[in-house]
């Protein structure tokens, strides 16, 4: 019965033991930590707040009108893309990316990387003038839109083949790829299956596939109601092999020469989806054009061929049309002549995927910061207006 | 029997520190995340800036447009903070009131006290605690009252409300 008894009381002894160990090693542990802490966040206050002054003088600069008032990329001296009552300017802001982040950081005064984004009311990343986000590339910037690549070439990575749009296609539309080649195409990735799948698409590109006129045939026929249900369609380059051919209410020529003032072209109107320059240059590497043959409205010609002609206006009224977009139903197709182009004041292939971005009104993926290599991070939300919309503009500063 | 008991304590023990140590390093990992730093003074001034020069013809917000759908809203011109001005001057208050929430309510967190007033008469007061501090934002407003033409002549004015002071405030 003794022996039993102090059994029993040896056992509670070891319990109680544990537990006043555990307690204590418990205690020690939260005890360090949060002095831990503490260091981690007294030396890291002034650099923490530096970094919040400095965010909120980049916010300020932002929000502003600029300098000079009507700002462009030559001759900014300040940026600023917010007109009065909290407005974006969406020129300016549209010019804001086409500087580049270097010269941004230094026009803003700041030594920091930065990130900036919209969210809606819904706090959704939101689509403004085609970009879901402008600063450091090491933020990524990924859109949720389903769309669809083809070209002539049956290999994706061959050299040779004519691909300006492919590459950001498939990285940053994750679009699927597809070829005119049968005989060299990948199960699955042919003309025929993009015609069988063209309903699973809001986007398709059409660059330099050169079909046969059958295939082209069935692509129209099938893209038609495609179209009419509000598809967005990309066109450049050699469609059919025929020299002339008709679809989507136009008429798609070759340019009878290939010489350079064959195909040297101008600007000959500004367009909310494409930033070129009214008067400015482009030279294609192949010169195809278009004549509206029924589109009512909502024909709109960019860029004409200058031809045999010297004067803007002659241009502008008599010159081939070189880029144009138009409505088909609900949907929308943009043509262009090439999409491999030497455009005097700036990037062609830039501008044109931003303005792919912009008219496919592409749904941005949230902004993923997590992967950022940082010391001190902050963040600062401001209020603006884009359109008719009140957006939350959120600016990201980091060291 | 007495030593199997004492490896199954130091197992615990272990067990119970792994636990304590992966608290600790989500603690951590949730401790260094960003701030979030809505700043009150720029979110008043920009709410006052916003609202005192989008018109309700132009602001994409469902409640006001069906505001104007039923004809409760006649003035299009109105910018939003005329238009609760308008409300105000012609007593009502509630529409007033669901006005404010409506266009606001999107943009404040629910620990972000906010409040309208119009020459000192609340017309929406968010129910929380002053506990930091509190941000106010002032602009003057004045409108054609209800109804009333709008040609701007000079032997046949329009009959105006106010001018009256809205006033935002913010606080946490």
């Amino acid at each position: 019965m003794l022996t039993s008894k102090m059994n029993t009381s040896s056992k509670s002894q070891a319990f109680y033991g544990d537990f006043v160990i555990s307690i204590f090693i418990l205690v020690i542990i939260i005890i360090i930590y949060f002095e831990y802490i503490g260091n981690l966040s007294n030396q890291n206050s002034d650099s923490l707040s530096e970094l919040l002054a400095e965010a909120k003088i980049i916010s300020s600069s932002l929000t502003g009108a600029g300098a000079p008032a009507n700002w462009n990329t030559d001759n900014v001296a300040r940026i600023g893309f917010v007109d009065a009552g909290n407005k974006i300017n969406n020129a300016k802001y549209a010019n804001l990316n086409q500087i580049s982040y270097n010269k941004t950081k230094r026009l803003l005064g700041t030594t920091h990387d930065f990130f900036l984004f919209f969210e809606n009311e819904s706090q959704y990343v939101q689509n403004v003038e085609g970009y879901c986000g402008i600063g450091s590339k090491l933020v990524n910037i990924t859109y949720d839109l389903k769309s669809a690549y083809l070209n002539e070439c049956p290999d994706p990575d061959d050299p040779n083949c004519e691909q300006f749009l492919k590459s950001f296609m498939q990285t940053e539309l994750k679009a699927d790829y597809y070829c005119s080649n049968q005989n060299d195409c990948p199960p699955g990735m042919y003309i025929d299956d993009l015609i069988n799948n063209l309903n699973n698409y809001d986007f398709v590109v059409l660059e330099h596939p050169a079909l046969s006129q059958a295939k082209w045939n069935n692509f129209k026929a099938s893209a038609d109601s495609w179209l009419m249900n509000g598809g967005l369609l990309f066109i450049g380059g050699q469609l059919p092999s025929a020299q002339s051919t008709t679809g989507f209410d136009v008429e798609f020529r070759k340019k009878a020469g290939q010489s350079e003032s064959d195909r040297l072209s101008t600007v000959i109107r500004e367009d909310e989806f494409l930033a070129f320059e009214v008067g400015q240059n482009i030279i294609f590497r192949q010169a195809y054009y278009v004549v509206n043959q029924g589109v009512d409205n909502g024909f709109t010609d960019i860029v004409r061929f200058n031809g045999t002609y010297v004067h803007f206006n002659d241009i502008k009224n008599f010159g081939d049309i070189a880029i144009a977009r138009w409505l088909y139903g609900e949907g929308k197709i943009f043509f262009f002549s090439d999409f491999d182009a030497n455009y005097f004041k700036g990037n062609f292939a830039e501008i044109v995927k931003n303005s792919a971005k912009k008219w496919a009104n592409a749904v941005c993926l949230p902004i993923n910061i997590a992967g950022l290599k940082r010391q001190n991070l902050v963040r600062l939300n401001r209020l603006v207006v884009y359109k008719s919309d009140i957006l939350k503009m959120v600016l990201y500063v980091w060291s | 029997m007495e030593l199997k008991k004492a490896i199954y304590f130091t197992l615990d023990s272990i067990i119970a520190g792994g636990i304590v140590l992966t608290i600790i390093i989500l603690l951590s990992s949730i401790y260094s995340k960003e701030p979030d730093a809505t700043h009150l003074n720029y979110l008043s001034n920009d709410l006052i800036s916003i609202l005192g020069s989008i018109k309700v013809k132009e602001i994409d917000n469902s409640y006001i447009k069906s505001l104007i759908n039923d004809g409760t809203i006649t003035n299009l011109d109105n910018t939003v903070l005329q238009q609760i001005g308008e409300f105000w001057a012609n007593n009502e208050i509630d529409l007033a009131k669901k006005t404010a929430l409506n266009v606001t309510e999107p943009w404040l967190s629910t620990h972000t006290g906010f409040g309208v007033w119009i020459n000192n008469e609340v017309i929406y007061n968010r129910d929380i605690q002053v506990k930091m501090y509190l941000i106010s934002s002032k602009k003057m407003i004045s409108g054609i009252a209800k109804g009333h033409i709008t040609d701007l002549t000079r032997n046949n004015p329009p009959t105006l409300w106010g001018p009256a002071i809205i006033e935002v405030r913010l606080w946490e």
